[in-house]
């Protein structure tokens, strides 16, 4: 989620208020965004990823000054008509079919706004452009330009042009392959056939996106006064909003919006179009959502708040805001404008009998019990390493793997639990000895039935390692507790690489393997470094549970 | 679940997986509590009263509510409580109000679904006076024998 840092005196300035500083971070947080800290001159805040207008500082500033009441209601903006025209080819249909435009003049570039501008648009490409897979934004010079201008697809071999701060004219597969931004986007044109480019009417090669513009044509430096703005990508309407959150951003700068003509093949299309989208209120709904009784009157100033207007029953939803899909989004910004801090909690009249999981219940007692006998309750990791669940156990049991761990040594899910163990009693051999431990927690197993795929299993491990721990000493702990449930269970030997041949065996209740227990093997042991025997058992709690029920 | 077995309410405490390098504040597994309230009539005050009135049982009686933004709620709430002891604001925990595009699927209509998912790791570091967050998983059984008993 992206932080941005503004000035608090310019932020100040466009707000057209200052605010006490305590007061100040109340209300950026009762807006809806994290303020990290006021430090000096800087305000540092996350904006959410709901609200890519206030990416930028006059975005913010915008929303920030409706909603203490300042300049509330919708902005409104002007687009002037232009003859300045782009026609689009037919060869990006299959390559990165849409682009929607606008010119702007009238700024004022220094050198802050310049980095301001940068600023927005990385930020814009990162996390609303899916880093510049969904789209991406370029911004030209207006006067190193000449109309028409043309958006077409190239062979790669035809393009040629000097991108942003390279010495010398580049080929595009230069560019791919040696041009820094060129090599972190290249990724955006695997496969591509042609590659597309914009280009103006003398023939110049404007820019190649999503990667790079080119440095005669492509570099807004402070002489500038007026720009073109370009969006290409996937989704006209993502593309507009996209287009629509910058202009408006320039258009607050002071700048002068124009609009520019797109021929595409099938139709013409006007760009940008900034007026707001109408859309129903559905008040009765989000009065019982809220848990309010405002009436229109009410509802209307909460919108206004929030940089709406409201004509009839209409709510008008500035050409900016990307997120408004339903009702809810409708109350959330009523219930934030009417302000989280106002609204009185009840406890509803709803009523339900609550319980415990019986599963629950069940896990517990058998603890209680395992505590009586003086074993302490351990808890380990659910994820581990290929290494401790089978070399180091002599073992071949399959194991689930993660395909993107940032751990190295947890980049697994455990298939079972006696691992764990051994890796604490490795751990606690400077501690006092005996140790007898237990634990009831999850393990993983691969399941085609689940939904997942996988399926998530509960069991019951206990471990004991002394001087004299041993099958005996094991199987009474099983005993005991089959004895407090007046229930009988049978063994029958097995064969299992981690446990000494002939001390290890399955435990059968009502016919069913259930667990299995033994001492685990030398070979074992030394691998975790332990000097005293170890005698474990591992059971499946669902299925003992299950059959108990029965 | 069907909508005739309407109003319903759940719990959880449970674990969660998270993709993040291990150090002294993050790891890849946590402890989470998690409610959330299925009613034909629940709305947005009834999740902050749920909130309230839970926060206040585990010993924090002032906690105050923020907008925030989760991807399947809106609204969105981040709760913040007063430390006591620090006399400070923390922040606890998020929740919110599914959205349509979450409950639609699952339940076949829209019906308000009030939720919240705060953590309980902290308040253990704190208690057990912890501050490796690794140490909870540590096993060290010197510790574990000698360790205070929960008791609030």
């Amino acid at each position: 989620m992206p932080t941005i840092t503004l000035s608090k005196s310019e932020f100040e300035k466009l707000v057209g208020k200052k605010l006490p500083i305590e007061q100040l971070k109340d209300r950026i947080s009762m807006l809806g965004t994290d303020l990290e800290k006021i430090e000096g001159d800087d305000i540092v805040v996350e904006v959410f990823p709901n609200r890519p207008d206030m990416l930028s500082m006059q975005g913010f500033a915008r929303a920030f000054s409706s909603f203490i009441g300042v300049k509330t209601g919708l902005r409104q903006y002007k687009v002037e008509k232009s003859n300045y025209v782009l026609n689009i080819d037919r060869s990006v249909s299959k390559v990165r079919p849409y682009t929607m435009c606008a010119v702007v003049k009238n700024l004022k570039f220094d050198d802050a706004l310049i980095k301001e501008i940068i600023q927005v648009q990385e930020k814009l490409h990162v996390t609303f452009c899916r880093n510049r897979k969904k789209a991406a934004i370029g911004i030209y010079p207006l006067e190193k330009i000449k109309f028409p201008i043309t958006y077409k697809a190239l062979a790669p071999e035809k393009i040629k042009f000097r991108p942003l701060e390279a010495e010398k004219e580049m080929t595009a597969l230069e560019i791919l392959q040696k041009h820094p931004t060129g090599r972190e986007f290249a990724h955006l044109l695997e496969g591509k056939e042609l590659f597309p480019v914009f280009e103006d009417a003398a023939g110049k090669i404007l820019s190649m996106p999503p990667l790079i513009n080119s440095h005669e044509t492509g570099k807004v430096t402070e002489s500038t006064k007026d720009v073109f703005i370009e969006c290409s990508g996937f989704d006209i309407k993502v593309l507009s909003k996209l287009l629509n959150i910058i202009v408006t951003s320039l258009a607050d700068m002071g700048g002068q919006v124009y609009e520019m003509i797109l021929n595409y093949p099938e139709k013409k299309v006007l760009s940008p179009k900034l007026s707001p989208e109408e859309k129903e209120l559905d008040l009765k709904f989000i009065n019982k959502l809220l848990g309010l009784e405002l009436n229109q009157k009410q509802a209307k100033e909460l919108l206004e708040k929030m940089g709406y207007g409201m004509k009839d029953n209409k709510v008008l939803v500035p050409c900016y805001r990307a997120d408004i899909m339903h009702q809810i989004d409708f109350a959330e910004d009523i219930a934030i404008a009417y302000g989280f801090e106002n609204f009185i909690p009840e406890i509803p009249n709803i009523s339900t009998v609550g319980k415990e999981s019986e599963f629950e219940i069940f896990k517990r007692k058998i603890v209680e019990l395992l505590l009586g006998l003086g074993l302490i309750e351990v808890n380990s990791y659910h994820l581990t390493s290929k290494a401790l669940q089978c070399e180091r156990m002599c073992s071949k049991i399959d194991v689930i793997p993660l395909s993107n761990s940032l751990n190295k040594d947890y980049d697994v899910l455990r298939a079972w639990l006696i691992p764990s163990h051994l890796e604490i009693l490795e751990k606690n051999k400077s501690n006092e000895y005996p140790q007898n431990i237990f634990e009831i927690n999850t393990v993983f197993a691969k399941n085609g039935k689940t939904e997942t795929g996988i399926e998530e299993k509960s069991k019951l491990v206990v471990t004991l390692c002394s001087s004299d721990a041993n099958y005996t000493k094991i199987r009474q702990i099983l005993d005991y507790i089959f004895d407090c449930f007046r229930l009988k269970f049978d063994v029958k030997e097995k064969e299992h690489d981690s446990f000494i041949p002939g001390r290890v065996a399955s435990v059968l209740f009502k016919n069913e393997e259930i667990a299995m227990i033994g001492e685990i093997h030398p070979k074992v042991l030394e691998n975790f470094s332990l000097f005293y025997p170890v005698a474990a058992f591992e059971l499946d709690m669902n299925r003992f549970f299950e059959l108990l029920k029965k | 679940m069907q909508l005739k077995d309407l109003p319903k309410k759940f719990f959880a405490v449970g674990r969660n997986f998270r993709n993040e390098t291990l150090d002294w504040s993050h790891l890849f597994e946590f402890n989470q509590f998690e409610g959330i309230v299925v009613d034909k009539n629940a709305n947005f005050r009834h999740l902050l009263g749920y909130l309230k009135e839970f926060f206040k049982k585990i010993g924090y009686p002032q906690a105050r509510f923020r907008p925030a933004h989760f991807p399947y709620t809106e609204p969105s709430v981040e709760i913040d409580v007063f430390h006591p002891v620090h006399k400070k604001w923390i922040e606890l925990g998020g929740a919110g109000i599914f959205r349509p595009e979450v409950v639609v699927p699952l339940l076949g209509e829209w019906v308000p679904v009030l939720a919240w998912g705060p953590g309980l790791d902290r308040q253990l570091m704190e208690y057990f006076q912890i501050t490796d967050i690794r140490d909870l998983y540590s096993n060290d059984l010197k510790q574990l024998r000698e360790i205070k008993k929960w008791d609030k």
